[in-house]
């Protein structure tokens, strides 16, 4: 009983000190490597993850959202309405961004969650494409139709005299938003996972007709966790809004969409690292291969093939896998121990 | 509107239904039968396309990345047509045999994989065949002028052919053996694989059925429009709004609701322009609200099990 509980305390220490590690190299990582591709794909790279790691909790409730990109875009448009047309500060407009996306999930949401999933997988693209249509045909004064939404501006500086000076026209200054809003949620989500939500949702995943059958209020869940992912995708999509300071609805299409998802599905949900490590798998390997290009979608989607057929909980399942191994090796020498005594 | 005006749209409402039903039954039949989500059905029209457009093969030389023995081959436009719908039934079968199978019963983890096969496909073609769009020269021509409405022949054929495989579907399924296998499986597959159908064989049978049909829809819009690597998705979305309006998985509700919506895109278009879509979307989204089963009664292949 004591060396069991001293291995999983040291477990723990290992994994503090690899987390740690991790969130050194990236937050020195602008002091010493100061390529602008690099650092112009880690933002887009933070940025994805904080989405990925919303659809994880939508995934863990066994629902599968085809539109993200939608929500996405509603964020981008409107952060980018109140900071552009309505002269809202862009620290203002980041969360109203964010909680407008959430408002919209939770009107879809409501009447439709109750459905099974194989409808709400409908739903949602359906919703996507509205969403999507919606800016490219209507109000085309405001968002600029078949031309886009340009001139989004700038954050406003943040500015200490003497020490910082961040007016967001490096690449390091938006590196280091994007890897803040990305260590918030990570922060947010493990939280979440941690508490009685968290654990119920985990529940939902392993066993759905067991919770409905004890009373869980599925739906309830559900809604929360749709919100929360179209929070989060709205959130990322005001910030990419203002770093690219140029939306156009053509990119928030299903395959935008699908993408996202693909992330959650390589990683894996069930760990908070999971839909990060999708993320950096997929575009990480497009952001190391330059040129590679068209070939990303396919690599994308033969993982996702290839993870379902044999590794259904995703990448970061690999560690529990090889521990379980492990551990069954360990019982069986045992008990050939046991038998040969 | 005028009188050539409105037959016009009428007939342009007629080809319109008949693809939508040829693509939606394809899938809604797959969808009953397997009680899986084929998101690649789009990916298998487009492969149909592309093959009756490399069988056909007047331009196909300046792709370097096919074969050399795939290049010489000149098909008249009806072999090339019939050979795409019998390679991508049998391609559909494989695909089930190799990766839709064990997934039976498990829809959203099937759903990713028909994703993951759907974005390998269409991605390929891409990059297969290059950004720029492909066509198929017409086989069909000729213009029939009707009270001052002008049609195109090859037009006229996409009608003729989908009234032919629907109508063929449905003989198959209520006289054949194999059509009897698929209404008990997609009834009550448990009963069905008691009573000595093999499961994996009916839904094999499916799988190449709604994949022929997918090609059959493709290999007929080959000539009247281009083919490119992402041409299905505005079929896919509408096939999955057709089988929403007709009634997860039944054939009977497929077609109904292929009309409606077809005849619903024609006219729309030239009364709401744009916003035509956006309405369909929102009418979809309000019948899954309100009435999941369907528009029309959404009982499983209703038309084929009243009388027996």
């Amino acid at each position: 009983m004591m060396a069991y509980g001293g291995q999983a305390a040291s477990n723990d220490n290992w994994k503090w000190a690899l987390g740690g590690a991790i969130f050194a190299f990236f937050l020195t990582l602008p002091a010493w490597f100061k390529e602008i591709y690099y650092l112009h794909a880690l933002v887009n790279i933070f940025l994805h993850s904080m989405v990925a790691l919303g659809l994880r909790l939508l995934w863990r409730t066994g629902l599968v959202s085809f539109g993200t990109a939608g929500f996405i875009a509603i964020g981008g448009y409107a952060a980018g309405l109140l900071s552009k047309d309505m002269g809202v500060s862009f620290w203002l407009s980041l969360p109203v961004g964010g909680l407008a996306a959430a408002a919209v999930g939770v009107l879809i949401g409501i009447p439709t969650l109750r459905l099974k999933s194989s409808y709400f997988f409908l739903i949602s693209w359906a919703t996507g494409e509205i969403i999507r249509l919606s800016f490219l045909y209507l109000f085309i004064p405001v968002f600029g139709g078949w031309q886009g939404f340009r001139k989004i501006p700038l954050p406003d500086a943040i500015n200490i005299p003497g020490l910082w000076n961040i007016d967001f026209t490096e690449k390091a200054h938006w590196y280091y938003l994007a890897f803040f809003l990305l260590c918030l949620t990570v922060v947010i989500m493990t939280r979440i996972d941690n508490s009685r939500v968290g654990v119920t949702v985990g529940a939902l995943q392993d066993a759905p007709d067991l919770c409905e059958s004890v009373g869980v209020p599925t739906m309830q869940y559900r809604v929360f966790a749709f919100a929360a992912a179209c929070f989060f995708a709205g959130v990322s999509g005001a910030v990419y809004g203002s770093f690219n300071t140029f939306l156009h609805p053509e990119s928030f299409t299903i395959i935008q969409s699908i993408e996202t998802v693909s992330f959650v599905i390589i990683g894996g949900s069930l760990a908070v690292w999971g839909p990060i490590l999708g993320v950096f798998v997929v575009k990480g390997i497009a952001m190391l291969v330059r040129g590679l290009g068209a070939y990303e979608i396919i690599v994308a989607g033969s993982m996702m093939i290839l993870v379902m057929l044999f590794i259904p909980e995703g990448l970061s399942g690999i560690p529990r896998r090889i521990r379980r191994y492990l551990n069954r090796r360990k019982v069986d020498e045992q008990m050939e121990k046991a038998d040969g005594d | 509107m005028t009188t050539s005006l409105f037959l016009q749209t009428f007939m342009n409402g007629l080809m319109l239904s008949g693809l939508y039903v040829m693509t939606a039954t394809g899938l809604s039949l797959v969808l009953g039968v397997l009680h899986i989500i084929n998101f690649a059905h789009g990916a298998f029209l487009m492969l149909g396309a592309y093959l009756v457009w490399m069988l056909v093969g007047k331009e196909i030389s300046s792709i370097e990345s096919i074969p050399e023995w795939l290049q010489h081959i000149e098909m008249p436009y009806p072999l090339a047509f019939l050979v795409a719908v019998v390679a991508i039934g049998a391609f559909g079968a494989l695909v089930n045999r190799v990766l839709y199978q064990r997934f039976w019963g498990k829809v959203l983890p099937c759903l990713i994989v028909a994703v993951g096969l759907t974005q390998v496909l269409q991605q390929g073609a891409f990059v297969t065949f290059g950004i720029h769009t492909k066509s198929v020269p017409s086989y069909f021509e000729g213009l029939i002028t009707v009270f001052g409405a002008r049609f195109p022949l090859e037009r006229l054929m996409i009608i003729v052919v989908a009234v032919v495989f629907t109508t063929g579907l449905l003989l198959l399924l209520r006289y054949t053996k194999a059509g009897l296998a698929m209404r008990a499986v997609a009834q009550d597959s448990d009963a069905a694989s008691v009573s000595g159908v093999s499961i994996p064989r009916t839904a094999t049978t499916a799988m190449f059925i709604g994949c022929a049909m997918a090609a059959a829809a493709a290999g007929i819009i080959a000539p009247v429009f281009t083919v490119h690597a992402y041409m299905a998705e505005g079929y896919l979305i509408k096939a999955f709004m057709v089988i929403i309006l007709g009634g997860m998985g039944s054939i009977t509700g497929a077609i109904w609701a292929g009309i409606l919506v077809g005849f619903f895109d024609a006219f729309g278009s030239v009364f709401f322009g744009y916003f035509t879509q956006i309405f369909l979307l929102i009418f979809v989204i309000v019948v899954i609200i309100f009435k999941p089963t369907g528009l029309f009664g959404g009982v499983v292949f209703d038309i084929f099990t009243r009388d027996e």
